[in-house]
Formats: structure tokens, sequence, C-alpha cells
């Protein structure tokens, strides 16, 4: 019996190391939501995984004293997850990749409307929730992205166009599963509607030069490895790739041009990423004053130049890679009609055979 | 009775997701049956029968060399064998992409250096899934199977060699037969495994059974839906379970008696002995070695820096959780399989067979159970102490360290209790009735008589749940408190970012942390058998 007493003491301490560990990271999160307003914190649910976003967190700590506590996991399961807490959930701020899943949790009642003279002013309207239930923070274009030389900028003009048969077997673009695909398509289905979308749909299918496999850098690395001449991808892994650590990826980058589709036709698609403020949230306050910070000028440069996204707030200083690629004009449609049409989309993708 | 109890708190999860199946049909599903539903099905054949087949091979030819033969290097193989383990498959899968990738090391020396550009050079579909995801998983089958076969009495094999029968006739028809319970537990495992893998096949573009959960799920904005097809899939894994079960029939497996002896080793020479090191050396290296490679290179080019800092907080933490992890599981597991050895009713099999279910859906759906379960306690609790006391203590249970272990018992036990059960089939039966009948308790029976005679196989259950706990992803990610990182929580958020050579340095962790248990876990297991 000794030998269990002895490792019934020895899985104590063990269970207690870990809580005791467990302890030390979040002794911010006291068990009452009294005791956290007093302690001036903000729960954040986000969906946002980069480097950047961990050090505006701590600026925004330095600036204002308030904690800022995360969980960063999928907008759908965070979303999930807001569901089941209900009432009793102890986030206050859900950040997501893109507008689509901002309505979503609006359409579920897991945001609350803001009034916000600072949000109002910084987030242009169509980038945000017509009530104030979610704002924009940073833009991103869906472009297209050509083989430097075999295709000349003049042969590209809209989405539609490469549908035409002559890109057949040159066209990359990723999986259907990818959310930034859906909301072009949703964007296609609000401007021409559903019969166009998906006999564009059906188009691109038919000039893939492959099925739709690996990430948006990935497409780019096909484009250069000559799988296919042009690829569908989100701006910013352009500027990831130019400044990458392997000097191979940037090799690849620099043998690319990018090219901002229907210039002439109400302008690219973009998408934003976003934040809103949770129903239940016990630091409503502070939560309001994170968005705000998140729209500063001082905020939306550390985006537009660590990450290489559009900062939402027009006079922001962009980073000389986005002056490079130029001004282009861009889609004002609002997009909360996007997310409306997110499902939409997504069957029209199973219907025409789009991975 | 306390093992039914718990029994009942670890199947609560199962069933919250399990009851989807008795709603309505949920919106998308003719959609999805209309449209997608075949290829699901289709690719999750191909890669079960793949990955399954290909695993069987490897681990069971290893593990056969490593026991009876002696041949240059055995003692090596016989531990580095288990290393592939030590993947995620993710990041395996991932590794194995950066190898074969247009600006990888293999394309850019044939470019830069041959001024070759081959196409067709391409690892992300398919077969290349199977033969990747084969090649971390098989440790499974290899690690359960030895220690079975290590059990087995020479007298057996030499009884059939007697007789006049070959080596290759004993290894099927003495050997095989002999390790079947452990040899199937682990095949369960595997593919129980490559069911629930997400981010091997999202990233390959491999449709599966699981990847269409989270179609529905995401796509769709339908939790019912992907809850019922998770439930199909449970149900359909409970099925194969209860056919073995049934198959197996009263068949014992147990050696009695006193004329046990060691198995000897026969040494091979010549050709032979360089077959048998050919055998051995190509899963370690494509398995282990080519994939560490690549996140070395990563580490060189892109450095520690997204780690730095945090490097011994999370080492820790990750240990100590998965530690916890382990222990737990290994005693659960452990009563639940001496509860179904008393009593071999079949309802106590059906109910030991059903806690094992969790392993076979993805992880993110039983996160999803098991907040359902524990914000509902939470709640309640709210509530009495609210009446009482006129406070609101706000959510106890989840979103703590204790709704990410409770998570880790659900969703592991599975690893644990095919092992523990296979080893604890190979105890004569006597030996309980003996303990019982001298009027010791069940208990005591338990912890001095079969505990320590299985003190191998429990071992290596502890360490499959430790390795797992290390490298799970989707329930830490969802059900962690605020700013609780793991090593595996930061490799992924790099990888899944498209920042996979920043995340090198985390895999690598995850890797060494997890070798650390199994070169333990290796060096008890040859002392104990010595």
């Amino acid at each position: 019996m000794k030998c269990i007493s002895r490792s019934i003491a020895i899985l104590c301490t063990i269970v207690f190391g870990v809580v005791g560990c467990s302890k030390q990271s979040d002794t911010s999160v006291p068990d009452a939501p009294n005791a956290v307003k007093a302690a001036g914190e903000v729960n954040v649910y986000t969906h946002r995984h980069y480097p950047a976003d961990q050090a505006l967190y701590r600026t925004f700590t330095e600036k204002t004293g308030i904690k800022v506590n995360v969980v960063k996991a999928k907008a759908d399961e965070l979303i999930k997850k807001l569901e089941i807490e209900g009432a009793a959930s102890k986030a206050d701020v859900l950040i997501t990749v893109d507008a689509g899943r901002l309505v979503r949790a609006r359409k579920k009642n897991l945001l609350q409307p803001i009034t916000s003279s600072v949000l109002s002013t910084n987030v242009p309207k169509h980038l945000c929730d017509r009530n104030g239930h979610w704002f924009g923070l940073t833009v991103r274009s869906r472009v297209i992205v050509y083989a430097k030389d075999r295709v000349k900028s003049d042969e590209l003009s809209t989405y539609k166009a490469l549908t035409d048969p002559k890109w057949k077997g040159r066209v990359l673009i990723r999986s259907s599963k990818n959310v930034y695909n859906q909301s072009l398509l949703a964007w296609i289905i609000n401007r021409d509607g559903d019969s166009a979308a998906e006999s564009w749909a059906a188009g691109i299918v038919g000039n893939m030069a492959r099925t739709p496999k690996g990430n948006d850098r990935d497409q780019i690395k096909a484009v250069v490895a000559g799988v296919g001449d042009v690829a569908v991808v989100n701006t910013y892994y352009v500027g990831l790739l130019l400044n990458s650590d392997n000097p191979e990826e940037r090799k690849v980058a620099e043998q690319v041009g990018i090219f901002f589709p229907n210039q002439a036709d109400g302008g690219a698609h973009i998408n934003v990423s976003g934040a809103g403020v949770t129903a239940a949230a016990p630091n409503r306050d502070n939560a309001v004053k994170l968005l705000e910070f998140l729209s500063s000028s001082e905020a939306q440069q550390v985006f537009a130049t660590s990450n290489y996204e559009y900062p939402v707030l027009a006079d922001a200083a962009k980073s000389p890679l986005l002056e490079s690629w130029g001004d282009f004009k861009a889609s004002r449609m609002n997009l909360t009609d996007l997310g409306e049409l997110n499902t939409e989309a997504v069957k029209i993708f199973d219907r025409v055979g789009w991975r | 009775m306390a093992t039914f109890l718990l029994v009942l708190c670890l199947l609560v999860p199962v069933i919250v997701v399990g009851l989807s199946l008795f709603g309505d049909e949920p919106a998308s599903w003719s959609h999805i049956r209309n449209t997608v539903l075949h290829h699901y099905l289709l690719n999750t054949a191909a890669v079960v029968f793949g990955v399954g087949g290909l695993a069987l091979l490897i681990g069971v030819t290893c593990a056969w060399l490593v026991t009876f033969y002696r041949f240059p290097g055995d003692r090596i193989f016989s531990w580095a064998l288990v290393m592939p383990f030590a993947f995620p498959t993710y990041i395996a899968a991932f590794a194995y992409a950066g190898i074969f990738d247009y600006t990888g090391p293999l394309h850019s020396f044939l470019r830069n250096h041959l001024d070759l550009a081959p196409h067709g050079l391409d690892i992300m579909n398919l077969p290349g899934v199977i033969v990747i995801v084969s090649l971390v998983l098989y440790p499974y089958i290899y690690l359960i199977t030895r220690a079975s076969l290590q059990r087995q009495s020479e007298r057996i094999l030499e009884a059939s060699r007697s007789l006049g029968r070959g080596p290759i006739y004993t290894f099927f028809h003495v050997g095989i037969p002999l390790a079947r319970p452990a040899i199937i537990g682990a095949l369960t495992l595997v593919i129980m495994e490559v069911l629930n893998e997400y981010g091997a096949m999202h990233y390959f573009g491999i449709d599966t059974f699981t990847t269409g959960i989270f179609h529905i799920w995401f796509g769709m904005n339908d939790t019912d839906g992907a809850m019922r097809l998770a439930s199909m899939l449970m149900c359909l894994v409970f099925a194969v379970l209860l056919l073995e079960r049934v198959q197996r029939g009263r068949r014992r497996y147990a050696t009695c008696g006193t004329d046990y002896r060691p198995t000897e080793h026969r040494r091979l020479r010549g050709l032979a002995a360089i077959g048998a090191v050919v055998v051995c050396l190509v899963p370690v290296c494509l398995g282990f070695l080519l994939p560490l490679v690549q996140l070395l290179l990563w580490l060189n080019q892109s450095g520690t820096e997204a780690f730095d800092g945090t490097f011994l907080d999370l080492s820790i933490k990750s240990f100590l959780l998965a530690t916890v992890a382990g222990l737990l599981t290994v005693i659960a597991a452990v009563l639940i399989v001496y509860t179904v050895r008393l009593h071999r009713t079949a309802f106590m099999t059906a109910i030991s067979k059903a806690t094992i279910l969790g392993y076979s859906i993805p992880g993110a759906v039983i996160a999803v159970g098991v907040m359902v379960t524990l914000v509902r306690l939470d709640l309640s609790i709210i509530n009495s102490i609210g009446q009482t006391f006129g406070i609101s203590p706000g959510l106890l249970l989840s979103g703590t360290v204790f709704a990410l272990l409770f998570a880790y018992l659900v969703r592991f036990l599975a690893v644990a209790v095919n092992p523990v059960e296979s080893g604890f089939d190979r105890l004569c039966g006597s030996m309980d009735e003996a303990s019982l009948s001298l009027g010791k308790s069940r208990m005591y029976t338990l912890l001095r008589i079969n505990v320590p005679l299985a003190r191998g196989t429990l071992l290596a259950a502890g360490a499959l749940v430790f390795v797992d706990v290390l490298k799970e992803l989707p329930l830490t990610l969802i059900l962690r408190p605020f700013n609780f990182e793991t090593l595996a929580t930061k490799t992924f958020e790099l990888a899944g970012e498209e920042m996979v050579a920043q995340s090198a340095c985390g895999a690598l962790l995850i890797v060494a942390a997890g070798i650390v248990p199994i070169i333990l876990l290796e060096r008890f297991i040859s002392a104990s058998n010595r």
C-alpha cells in the first residue's frame, strides 16, 4: 500500500503544479465578474494569430492600464463557444479575419451595437455593420497574381475574364473551403446574381491548372513553378513572401506581378478583418476602448507595416511596399451583404465541384 | 459502481454529440448528400484502408524483426522505430510539403544546381497523404505489437518449429494470431486517428468525412449538421468495434502456467541481416529523420524569434499538462478494464467500448460536447450559489484547466484502454481468483497483482497519452483558459498562418518533449524483460 500512497502523493503534487502554473499566467482572471471590472481588463476571442497583434495589445495596456486577455481559435469555434457560454461568457470582444463571420455572430445575437464617434470617424461606413455591431480594422484585397514572363498585365481585366477559354488550364486558386474565396463568390452573387455567380464558379473550375490544394502562398509558388500562369490570392501574402527568411521564397515573389481586378468595373473585391463587442461583455467600456485604439492611426500603421494589410483609416501611413503597389479602386459594397450570402456561395461551390 | 459513474461522466459529452442524430434533419443535409457526400466516403475509405494496411505492414514486420532476431543495430532500431510517433501528423504533413515545395530544398537544389525543373514531383495528393500519415502512425502498431510479442512464450514458438514449420509460417499462424488482440487494438487506434485527422487532409486538399464535418460547420454554418455527421461516424466506428469483439468471441489469449520462457533471439547473417536493417531503417528515416531535417532547415532559416522568452514556460506547462492527463487517463482505463474483467457481461463490454468513441471524432466536435456539458453544470452551480449567497461565481469549470483535463480524458481514453485491455487479457485469470479466494479485496488484487504484472503495458499506455496530449490541438485551442499557450497551440498559430518556417522551433520542441518519455519507456520495458 505504501507505493500507492506514494503515487497518490506524486499525483497530487503534479496536479497542484499544473494548477499553480496556469494560475500564474491567468491570475488576472478572477472568478467574479465584479472583480474583473475593478482590475481593468478586457477579454478577447480572436481568430487573428499575428505576432503584431500581441504587440498592439501590449501598447494598449501600457497606454490605458487595461490588461488584455486572449483566447485564439477559429472564428466559427469561437462563435460556438460564445453561443454555449451565453450570458455567463467572460468574453468582451470577438475578432475575426473576415466580415462574413462577424455577420454570422451578429445574426446569432452574440454582438451588441456600439455607438462611438471615434469608430464612426475612423472606419468607413461600408466597412462596418449598419448598426454598429462590428467594425472593420484592416482591409485585404483579393487580387490576381501573374507570372511576369508569361503574362502581360494588359491581358488581365476582371475576375470574370478569368473564365475566358484563353485561360484554360492556367488558373490557380485554393480550395472553396477557404473563407476568402467564399466571400469573393458572395460578392459576385451580390453584384451579378445567383446564376451569373454559378457560371463564374463553373468557368473558373473549368480553367483550373490543378485541383485546389495548399494555401495562398502555395498558389503563388505554383505560378512561378509553371503549374499555371495566374493565381487569385490575398495581397498580403505577396508581402509576406517578399519579406520571407527563405531567399528562394523572395525570388518567387519577385517573379510575379500584382494586378488589381475590376478597376473599371466597380473596384476590386475587398474583405476586412474586424471586431465586435460581445452581447454579454462584462467589460463593455474597456472593449469599446480597445476597438477605438485598434482603429487609431497608431495601431492602423502597425497593421499596415507589419502584416502588409491595408489600413481602414484613410490617412494612416502605408508601408513602402503597399505604396509601391499603388492606389487601387476598391469595391464599396457593404460587407454586411457578403456575410448574408456566404452560405449560398458555399452551396454554389459544392454544386460546380470546386473542391 | 464507482467505475460505472466514471464511465457515465466520460460518456456525457459523447452522448451530447450523439443526440444530434435524433433531431430534425439538418438544413444542409440534402445539399451535402447530393453534392459532396460520395466524395467524402470514397476518400475516407481510401485513406482508412491505405493507412491501415501500410501502418500494419510496417508496424508488425518491424516488431517481429526486433523481437525475435539479432541483426546489426537491432537495439537501436528497437527504440528508434518509435520516434516518428513524436511527430504530430499535421507537422509531418507540413514538413513533407516543405521538402517537396517549389521553394523547398529538393526543388531548389534541382533547379539551382542541376538546372532541372521536374513537374509532377509532388506529394500533396492522396497517395502522398497515405504514405505520410502511415509513417507517423505505424508506431502505435509497432509499440503495442512488440509489447505483446515480447510476452509470448518461447515454448509455443518452439512447438511450431519442432513440428517442422518455418519462421514465416510460425509468424503468420502462431505469433500473429496470439498477438491479435494487441494488433487489432492498435489498428483501431490508427484508424480512429486517421478518421479524425483534419490538419493534414485540409492542407493537402483531400476531402474526407472529417473535413466534411467542418465544411458543414464552418461553410454551411450548421453545427447540428456537423454534429450529426460526426455521430454517424461514431456509430460506424462503434459497429466495427463490436463486430471485432463478437468475432473474437470467447477466445482467451492468456499465457497460464509455469512454462513461460522468454523468447530467444536468432541471429541473422548475410543478406537476411541486410534486409532486416533496410526494413527497419526506411520507416525511421522517412518517418522521423527526413521531416526532422526539414524542421532543422527551417529553424536555421527563421530562428527562434517567435518563441524567445517563452521556451521554458511553454515547455513546463505542456509537460505538466500531458503528465497529469496521462496519469488520469491510465487510472481511468485500468478501472474500466478491470471492472469489465470482473463482470464479463455484454453490457459492461459495450459500455467500455463506448468510452473509447471519443477518439474517433474530431477534437473540435468533442470540445463542443465538453463545453455544453460543463457550461450546463456551471450554470446550475451559478444558480444554486446565487440563490444561497446572492453572488455569482461566474463560470467555474469551463474555461479552466479542469475543462481541458476532462476533455483529454474523454478523447484519449481509447489510447489507454486498448493497450491496458490487451495487457490484462494476457494475465492469467487464475491469479485473480487465487488472490480473491485468499480473502483479499478486489482493489488489493488489482493493485498488488494485476497492475504490477501489466506495468509494461500500463506505462506504454501512459506514454502514448502523454505524447498525444502534447501534440493535441483543436481541443486545447477551444477549451483553454485565457492567455493559456502550449507548445502545440503556439506552433499551430504560426503554421496555420502560413508561417511554417517560424513554427519549426515549436515543432522541434514538441518532438523533443515527446522523445523523452519514449526513451524512458524503452529503457523500462527492456529492463523488465531481462
